[in-house]
């Protein structure tokens, strides 16, 4: 769903050098021991456009699928985000759980 | 009345045995059912209660009051506390100072903490200190005299109150500055890692944000607060959305700016992955919660599934250009597998982009693509590849891709390739990629000298490359054999001392002792050529592979009937008895030699043949399988390939490139009838080959089956019809004619022989024999 350049975080007119630098930005960002989806996305992303030529196949010929994933996460990037509000924190802190467990016996 | 009589009913009921009563709260229990297993606990009479009786009915207080509590009944909750004392007799004294705070009774909660402190264990303590802290918090003007003084708790208060307010006011710098003044270890700790990883989430800082929120303890009162953070996808939803509480589920929606609405709409979209027209048209149904740019990018990616959807899309988006327009068909074409459409839109688009400057190298890539059509299509239509390759190679000549596509186009040992490769090196010089290419072409060609000299020239750019080490090795001994032709037998040693230079660890298992063992004995030197000999067989390792080695060289060499005879005497003596899977893996690198070393290959294979014979199909792989059937191939030994290729099919499910070996060798390469049903099964596994997109198999059983369609026995046959059908499918398939055209050319094709039979016969004057007019009928 996401181009390999918004995977990459970089712009559509990127060349080699720039389309490197923003792949070793992202695994750095997201190690494959923490992120290993997106991880593998990054290095798929990475593999279609990593030369001059892979990129102008990936501009006429790709055909992936969108990745129902990251279109939530589109879909969630252009929604206008909110703080929350004291009140939502102070909801928040009273709704802690009960404690789990400790009890005593009467002798 | 009718309540009466139920309630009398109920009241006098069974005497339920107090066992089953037991079994049937721990099942409510189970379940999350705590009113019931309470209900079902209690009926049983006091002087029949057995001791776990009280641990069930205290674990079924206790997740009562919790559930309670997490209804806001906390003081519903706090009455159930007292029945559990009273019946169990027993406490749960942190349950009970939760319920307290829950109520805003922190003076009664605490107090409770107070008497019973001593039985409270550090994690304890700290919790309840916790959690004080955090209701204290979430209350707006809560009342701290109940505190001592010098109590952390109370210490800390105001500046955490100060920070909370600080940060929903978005000031960072005071938040930071009022953080510093908070000690981990005070009760605030938690509450100062989350809200400094919340610091860190508004500035963007979702790498060091999410290190915070994940080290936040589970159980710590103050996790509440990262909980709606974690969900998010950005930390790899480490909470499920099913796992938060409502107010946590709030927040996330704050969060993330995603209505109610839409997060029904984005949850539903898991339901519609993998359907593709069902998605597009699911999305379209949404359309007005998702931004137009969005909406198009994603039903644009789903365009090329659902070609029926392109009018519909054109109508709500338009295309930006004809180009995409095109490229679009073009691709939803190649799904179809309509390469003819597919080829005619490219065209489009390059028709498109000649309009454009600088568009040439993506010229050069459609028709490049079109060229791959037409290689991948079992008609094989090599002239139209090359023409396409061509006319990428003019839109973009220095794309050495292009250039190897092109010569791939050429079948090896075609001329035309080996001046396509000559060509290639000549304008890479230095391509690692040209100069194997090259030597592997030369090599072919039988021009040693050259292929030696480029792979001495890559080895010293890839010095670990194994292969080309082999390779090398090998064309100087090939060189060595050809100056042996003309007599040079000094130079032919020279350049035997050369491949020696390049061994290293036993790469070639040998073969160069052999090939200096030969040279000496063929120039009188039998004593030294022994010697070489002997270190051969030791540098081989294995008998009957060293001993092959020999006989192979020795006839390359054309080392004289006395030597030959002993290699090939001492090679028959090691094949005593059964080959064993070991044996034949060994041999086989040896058999799958390429043609370089082609007569003694032969010969030394033919030696060897009855000995392979006698293998009872054990032990092997359907790949190791696969390989020998390939060597048979090439040397047209059909008895064998028979064999292998039997045992390659036992294998499930069988692959139509073993069946193709099979009725190869079976039907001596197309010149021996097989029958109908056979050949039924043949066609079965070309369609299973195309299936699987494995053209060149296609385009191997299709040989094949053309050589095997004048041999076709139809005699005996009782499925004629269906045979004759899927004949005339497959085939009409294949060229893409219609089955009544097929049909009508059969016939005149079966007639026409029939005729020139008929005047043959009259001819000879022999009396014709009766002539099946038509083979399928």
């Amino acid at each position: 769903m996401k181009t390999p350049f918004e995977r990459l975080g970089i712009d559509k007119d990127s060349d080699d050098e720039a389309v490197r630098q923003g792949y070793l930005k992202m695994v750095r960002k997201y190690p494959p021991d923490r992120y290993p989806e997106k991880f593998q996305r990054i290095q798929d992303g990475y593999e279609l456009i990593r030369t001059e030529k892979k990129r102008l196949e990936y501009q006429l010929f790709h055909t992936e699928m969108p990745v129902i994933d990251e279109f939530v996460e589109l879909f969630i990037d252009g929604k206008k985000k909110k703080k929350p509000t004291l009140k939502m924190i102070r909801r928040l802190l009273r709704s802690i759980p009960p404690p789990e467990g400790a009890d005593k016996e009467h002798g | 009345m009718k309540k009466k009589k139920k309630r009398t009913k109920r009241s006098r009921g069974k005497v339920v045995n107090p066992q089953a009563l037991m079994a049937r709260a721990e099942k409510y229990l189970s379940a999350g059912n705590s009113a019931e297993a309470i209900k079902s606990l209690r009926k049983i009479a006091e002087d029949e209660r057995p001791e776990r009786w009280f641990a069930l009915l205290k674990s079924a207080y206790q997740m009562r009051m919790r559930q309670l509590a997490g209804k806001g009944m906390a003081k519903e909750a706090l009455f159930l506390y007292d029945n559990m004392v009273r019946f169990c007799r027993c406490d749960d004294h942190p349950l009970l100072i939760h319920l307290h705070f829950i109520l805003g009774k922190y003076a009664e909660g605490y107090a409770v903490y107070l008497q019973n402190g001593e039985s409270f264990c550090r994690r304890e303590s700290q919790r309840v200190e916790e959690s004080l802290s955090s209701f204290l918090l979430a209350d707006e003007k809560p009342d701290l005299g109940f505190l001592p003084q010098d109590s952390p708790v109370r210490k800390y208060f105001s500046l955490a109150a100060e920070t909370l307010q600080a940060f929903c006011c978005g000031e960072p710098d005071q938040v930071t500055a009022n953080l510093k003044q908070i000690p981990l270890r005070s009760p605030y700790g938690t509450f100062k890692l989350v809200i400094k990883a919340m610091l860190l989430h508004e500035e963007n800082d979702i790498q060091s944000a999410g290190k915070i929120f994940r080290g936040i303890r589970r159980d710590s009162p103050f996790y509440v607060l990262a909980a709606p953070y974690l969900s998010l996808a950005c930390y790899g939803k480490e909470v499920s959305q099913t796992a938060l509480s409502e107010p946590a589920v709030e927040t996330e929606a704050a969060l993330t700016g995603v209505t109610k609405k839409e997060k029904k709409f984005l949850g539903e979209l898991e339901k519609y992955n993998g359907d593709v027209s069902r998605l597009y048209n699911f999305l379209m149904r949404n359309s007005a919660l998702i931004n137009d740019d969005l909406l198009r990018r994603a039903c644009g990616l789903l365009l090329p599934n659902v070609p029926g959807k392109v009018t519909d899309f054109s109508k709500r988006f338009g295309f930006s250009d004809s180009c995409e327009y095109h490229r679009l068909f073009a691709l939803a074409a190649e799904k179809e597998s309509d390469f003819s459409t597919a080829v005619s839109q490219w065209l489009e688009v390059v028709k498109t982009l000649r309009e454009g400057e600088k568009n040439s190298k993506k010229i050069a890539l459609v028709y490049s693509r079109c060229a791959g059509f037409f290689g991948r299509s079992y008609l094989n239509i090599k002239g139209s590849e090359r023409e396409y390759y061509r006319m990428a190679l003019e839109a973009d000549p220095g794309d050495r891709d292009l250039h190897i596509k092109l010569i791939g186009s050429y079948e090896e040992g075609n001329n035309k390739r080996y001046i396509l490769i000559n060509d290639l090196y000549k304008k890479f010089p230095d391509d690692p990629v040209v100069m194997s290419l090259t030597i592997e072409a030369a090599l072919r060609r039988g021009a040693f000298k050259k292929s030696s000299g480029i792979a001495a020239k890559l080895l010293r750019l890839d010095p670990v490359n194994r292969a080309l080490r082999i390779q090398l090795i090998n064309a100087h001994l090939s060189h060595a054999a050809k100056l042996v032709d003309r007599k040079r037998m000094d130079l032919a040693k020279k350049e035997c001392e050369t491949a020696m230079g390049y061994e290293r660890n036993n790469l070639v298992h040998g073969k160069v002792h052999f090939f200096m063992g030969c040279l000496e004995i063929m120039d009188g030197e039998e004593k030294v050529g022994s010697g070489y000999i002997e270190q051969g067989m030791a540098a081989c390792g294995h008998e009957i592979t060293g001993r092959f080695l020999l006989s192979v060289t020795g006839k390359k060499l054309t080392i004289g009937n006395k030597w030959q005879k002993r290699f090939d005497r001492e090679l028959r003596l090691s094949l005593r008895g059964i080959p064993a899977a070991d044996d034949l893996l060994r041999i086989l690198p040896f058999l799958e030699m390429s043609k370089e070393a082609e007569d003694g290959w032969e010969h030394g294979l033919k030696t060897v043949s009855p000995w392979l014979k006698k293998w009872r199909g054990d032990g092997l792989t359907l790949d190791d399988l696969l390989r020998f059937c390939r060597v048979f191939d090439c040397c047209d030994n059909y008895r064998l390939l028979e064999l292998f290729g039997r045992k390659a099919m036992a294998f499930k499910p069988p692959l139509p490139i073993a069946h193709y070996y099979m009725v190869l060798g079976k039907s001596r390469r197309g010149t021996k009838k097989i029958s109908s049903k056979e050949f039924d099964r043949l066609v079965e596994s070309a369609e299973i080959a195309e299936l699987q997109g494995d053209m060149k198999t296609v385009q191997l059983l299709d040989d094949l089956l053309d050589e095997l369609y004048f041999s076709f026995d139809m005699a005996g046959s009782s499925s004629g019809s269906s045979s004759r059908d899927g004949f005339l499918d497959y085939f009409s398939d294949l060229l893409g004619e219609d089955q009544e055209e097929m049909e009508e050319k059969h016939r005149k094709d079966t007639l026409s022989g029939v005729e020139a039979e008929k005047k043959k016969g009259a001819k000879s004057g022999k009396k014709n024999k009766p002539i099946q007019l038509n083979l399928f009928e």
